[in-house]
C-alpha cells in the first residue's frame, strides 16, 4: 500500500515539474514564467520529499526531509517576489497582451 | 518492478524538464529569464537528488539536497539584487 502511495507521489512530482518546465518555455513574459517555475516547481519537489518521508523509517531522516520541504515552501515565494520586484524595477518589458499594469509609473522609485 | 518503472519514468520527466529549462536559459531574452531558469534548474536538481535517494536507499543524499536548496536560494537572491542594482543606472 505504501509503495503505491510513494509511486503516486513520485509521479505527481515528475508531472508537476514537467508542467512547470513547459510553462517556463511557453509563457510570453518573465513574470508569467516566474509564476510557473516557482509555484509548480516547489509543489513537485515537495511531493517528492513527502514520498521520501514515507520511504524511510528512520525518524531523523523523516524530520530532515520535512525540514527541506518546509524550507522550499518558505523560500520559493520569497524568490518569486524578490525576482519579480527586481525585474519590475529593471523595467523588463511585459507581454504584448497584458491587460492591466498598475505599476506603469512606480511611485516609490529606488533610492 | 513498479519501483523501477516509477523511478526511471520520473527521472525521465525531470530530465525533460531540465532540458526545457536549459533551452530557456540559453535563449531567454533578458537576464531575469535566465535567473528564473537557473532557479528552476536548482529546484529540479533537488528533486532528482531526492528520487535518487529513494532509489538507492542512501539517506545521506538528503544533506546534499539541503545544501543545494540553500545555495540555490542565496544565488537567486544575489542575482535579484544584481538585477535591481542594474535598474538604478
Amino acid at each position: 500500500m505504501t509503495a503505491y502511495l510513494i509511486a503516486a507521489l513520485l509521479w505527481i512530482s515528475g508531472i508537476f515539474t514537467l508542467i512547470a518546465a513547459i510553462g517556463l518555455v511557453r509563457f510570453p513574459d518573465v513574470f508569467l514564467r516566474m509564476h510557473a517555475a516557482t509555484k509548480a516547481g516547489a509543489i513537485g519537489v515537495i511531493s517528492s520529499l513527502i514520498a521520501l518521508t514515507l520511504h524511510f523509517d528512520d525518524p531523523a531522516i523523516r524530520v530532515r526531509a520535512l525540514l527541506v520541504a518546509l524550507f522550499l515552501g518558505v523560500t520559493a515565494p520569497i524568490v518569486g517576489h524578490v525576482l519579480s520586484r527586481a525585474s519590475l524595477l529593471a523595467k523588463v518589458p511585459l507581454a504584448d497582451n497584458t491587460v492591466c499594469n498598475e505599476w506603469e509609473s512606480p511611485s516609490h522609485e529606488e533610492e | 518492478m513498479l519501483e523501477t518503472i516509477t523511478t526511471h519514468g520520473v527521472l525521465m520527466l525531470y530530465g525533460t524538464a531540465l532540458l526545457l529549462a536549459l533551452w530557456r536559459l540559453v535563449k531567454g531574452p533578458t537576464l531575469s529569464d535566465r535567473v528564473v531558469a537557473l532557479d528552476f534548474i536548482s529546484t529540479c536538481l533537488i528533486g532528482m537528488i531526492v528520487v535518487d535517494a529513494i532509489t538507492s536507499g542512501a539517506s545521506y543524499f538528503l544533506s546534499v539536497a539541503i545544501v543545494a536548496a540553500l545555495v540555490g536560494f542565496v544565488g537567486s537572491v544575489a542575482f535579484a539584487m544584481y538585477i535591481q542594482k542594474g535598474a538604478g543606472e
